[in-house]
């Protein structure tokens, strides 16, 4: 079994994740039937796939929940909020097992309350219910099968025998394990109806389709068919442990029992004649299963993602290494060589991209669990909130994506605690009670672009200011110095967002600094604006992928840097006569703009030799904020894709650096982390 | 040749389960289907000899999709999967045509025995 739990642990999370997102959905228009149809038929499946694993509490839990739910499918329960709260516990409860499930192969979760409430919530609306329930119960029926048939019957099989048909008297017994032996009844009734008809039954047709029988039961046909045929035909039925069938002729005006084939099944199904039977095609069984298996299996596997880095470091090596034979070819002028690298280049970005395309995930995956949470939260502010998500389709990085889902947690929180106000806030605001939340994705060349914009009170820069200065941030003089925008900025600052009264909502611990660091980890900016009474919107910007990029190598002095060309805007040679300084600053003017320029090696923190001792130089134009600079360094190597490398230790936390890269040829590059780099200090 | 089975259910993991029943007695895979639409495409594209059929699935339920089978085919076999509770929707599909029935939480032998019946 255990081969399957992690199989049942993710179908069941993303089952968990329908079950929540389509309540909520089903919460805001009660009437949608398709919608509690696809719930019902979620927490059906869950139940299914847990009573398959033998995992019984989540298998009660959900059962309970099904049945709550097809009360409701059936209009004999009425929705409102206290019933949707109660399904979402049921919901939280099986997601806690189901966790438990993946972390330690048992529950310990104690079921015993929510079913409790579950049964006391039905035991009230039944009472209110109880005009339009009707439950039936099952009669027991204690009728043993004889062989005593009445006149009328007798009369019946007479006359059938005299029109040619054979009579055959069936005695039936379903196997005492069968499940549903009233379907198996069933089957066999509809079997025989195809190729006769049944002149008798006791107990009567109706009794038997209900499975109101105890071990067995009897049946006459009449048919055209010899008793081969019959016989056959219900050994077609499975589930029997008896079933003799007995011809009845008329003779002398008298009916007589004739033959009687008798079969009595052994209850477990022996393998072994399975394999006989089947024999014809086991002949190179191993072979053809071993292909099957690997042409089935193409459809959809999972991947360990751990498997998937590894696959992706390997290929990050190969694109070092051809880098390298480039190198080679061009050094020694080898023409061949150049050309099978062409070749092999084409490959490498085709590997690069298939394996790319493999790791990405729909942004859906960590949006669909957000409808609950808005949800919740909005209940527990007593607000009113509508949250509007587009492009669940897009697909970033995995890696991406698992790091993102808590930052936009923590903007989506804050929309609800400090954006939306209260309904009656907005109604004196002249704005409809209530408030909306977008949370939208857009895929714009090789960025992902996240907004979570509200329709809210928007964030005044005067509270900025005063905050900042409650907490000791800033003094009064420098807050006063800050214009709109960049008192708005403050909001970045460490411990500025982190509320003193700690709200259940968004006061967590975690300020926006980690919402910004996050993303600065990722290579993504993230930026925002807001306007007083109109609401606030936050942009985040991330690459498609971290896991191989470009770079540009520059070299100052005799060392060589990479910085991630995601981070460029152009390049520009400069000779000595193009740096003009004004007040105290170095500038060149590019396109009639005056841009700033700074060292490379004074940010670096390397002083021994300085630039303007050089004829040529670059500049790296790089944008950091709105600002547009450039970042003088002496030279300009090339471009190379390349994988960043972890690196552990003292050397890992280096300010400025990302990680450090290896090249072909074995050097290893530091990798800049521009946005950790030029920080205010070096900005100024 | 292996008798050729096509396994229609939503949860990937029902279908795995099956496989992992079904291969190792030389049975062939031939096609899996999440829904009853998908069931129908499949059907006519890989002409399986038997069909396991899930009940409750999204867009179309499997009883739908043995209507339409059957109808195209009236010789296809189709075994119901199903959860105990459904005893009225297993009738009805066998009112359409399907040949026999598995309850789960299924044992392996159930599933041979049930196929191996229906297959004759």
């Amino acid at each position: 079994m255990s081969e399957y739990k992690d199989m049942f642990v993710e179908e069941a999370r993303e089952h968990l994740q329908t079950l929540n997102q389509t309540l909520v959905d089903f919460e805001e228009n009660p009437k949608d039937k398709d919608a509690m149809n696809q719930i019902f038929r979620a927490a059906h499946t869950l139940k299914g796939m847990a009573a398959a694993m033998n995992y019984t509490e989540i298998q009660k839990l959900a059962h309970k929940t099904e049945d709550t739910l097809d009360l409701v499918r059936n209009n004999q329960l009425e929705v409102n909020t206290g019933f949707v709260d109660l399904i979402f516990k049921c919901f939280d409860g099986l997601e806690i097992m189901v966790e438990e499930i993946s972390d330690k192969d048992a529950t310990s979760f104690n079921i015993a309350e929510i079913i409790q409430n579950l049964e006391k919530f039905l035991g009230q609306s039944e009472k209110k219910n109880q005009s339009n329930k009707e439950i039936k119960k099952p009669k027991k029926n204690q009728q043993k099968p004889s062989l005593s048939i009445d006149e009328k019957t007798k009369a019946k099989i007479v006359k059938e025998i005299d029109s040619g048909r054979d009579i055959y008297k069936l005695d039936i017994e379903v196997d005492k394990t069968c499940l549903m032996k009233s379907i198996r009844a069933f089957l066999l009734l509809k079997k025989l109806n195809d190729i006769g008809d049944i002149v008798y039954a006791k107990p009567n047709q109706k009794m038997i389709e209900d499975g109101e029988f105890d071990a067995g039961f009897e049946l006459i046909i009449s048919t055209q068919d010899d008793m081969d045929y019959v016989q056959r035909q219900i050994n077609t039925v499975s589930e029997l442990s008896k079933k003799n069938v007995i011809q009845i002729n008329f003779e002398n005006e008298k009916l007589t029992i004739g033959e009687t084939r008798e079969e009595n099944l052994q209850l477990e199904i022996d393998e072994e004649k399975i394999d006989r039977s089947l024999s014809d095609n086991i002949e190179n069984k191993e072979e053809k299963q071993s292909i099957n298996s690997v042409e089935k299996r193409s459809q959809s596997i999972r991947v360990d993602m751990d498997q998937l880095d590894d696959f992706m470091n390997l290929i990050g090596e190969l694109v070092i290494s051809k880098g390298r034979l480039g190198q080679i070819a061009l050094d020694h002028n080898i023409d061949e060589l150049s050309e099978t690298i062409n070749t092999f280049d084409r490959l490498t970005t085709e590997l690069q991209d298939k394996i790319m395309n493999i790791r990405m995930i729909p942004m859906g995956h960590i949006f669909n669990r957000f409808p609950r949470m808005i949800r919740d939260l909005a209940k527990s502010s007593n607000k009113k909130i509508n949250l509007i998500i587009e492009g669940e389709g897009i697909e970033l990085d995995r890696t991406i994506l698992d790091e993102i889902g808590d930052p936009l947690v923590h903007l989506l929180r804050n929309s609800v605690d400090h954006g939306i106000e209260t309904p009656s806030e907005r109604k004196k605001g002249g704005k409809p009670e209530e408030g909306n939340i977008y949370l939208i994705a857009e895929r714009k060349r090789n960025h992902i672009f996240i907004t979570v914009k509200d329709d809210g009170k928007g964030i005044d820069p005067n509270e900025m200011r005063k905050n900042a200065i409650k907490k000791g941030l800033r003094t009064k003089e420098e807050a006063e110095l800050l214009n709109d925008q960049q008192a708005l900025d403050l909001l970045w600052l460490p411990g500025l967002s982190s509320k003193e009264e700690i709200t259940s909502v968004s006061g967590r611990g975690v300020g926006m600094d980690v919402v910004k660091s996050t993303l600065e980890k990722l290579n993504g900016i993230v930026e925002y604006t807001s306007v007083i009474n109109e609401g606030s919107t936050f942009s985040l910007k991330l690459p498609l992928t971290m896991a191989i990029f470009k770079s540009l190598f520059v070299g100052i002095d005799t060392e060589t840097y990479a910085i991630p060309i995601s981070n460029i805007i152009e390049t520009v040679r400069l000779t000595k006569n193009d740096i003009r300084k004004i007040n105290g600053v170095n500038t060149t003017v590019i396109r009639n703009q005056v841009l700033p320029l700074k060292s490379l090696k004074h940010i670096l923190g390397l002083r021994n030799k300085t630039h303007e001792n050089l004829e040529n130089m670059f500049a790296v134009v790089i944008q950091k904020e709105d600002k547009q600079f450039g970042l003088i360094v002496d030279q300009l190597i090339g471009e190379q894709e390349i994988t960043i490398k972890n690196m552990k230790g003292s050397i890992k936390r280096s300010k400025g650096i990302a990680g450090f890269t290896i090249t072909g040829d074995g050097r290893v590059i530091p990798v800049l982390d521009l946005n950790n780099l030029l920080d205010k200090k070096n900005m100024d | 040749m292996g008798k050729k089975i096509m396994l229609v259910d939503d949860t990937k993991f029902m279908r795995m389960m099956l496989t992992n029943i079904l291969k190792p007695k030389g049975f062939e895979i031939v096609a899996e289907a999440s829904d009853g639409l998908e069931a129908i495409d499949k059907y006519k594209a890989t002409n399986p000899d038997l069909v396991t059929m899930d009940i409750v699935m999204p867009n179309m339920e499997g009883i739908e999709a043995v209507k339409n089978i059957v109808a195209a085919d009236s010789n296809a076999k189709i075994i119901m999967i199903t959860a105990i509770g459904q005893e009225s929707k297993v009738k009805e599909a066998i009112q359409a045509g399907a040949k026999g029935y598995v309850v789960k939480p299924f044992k392996a032998p159930r599933v041979l025995e049930e196929i191996e019946k229906v297959l004759g």
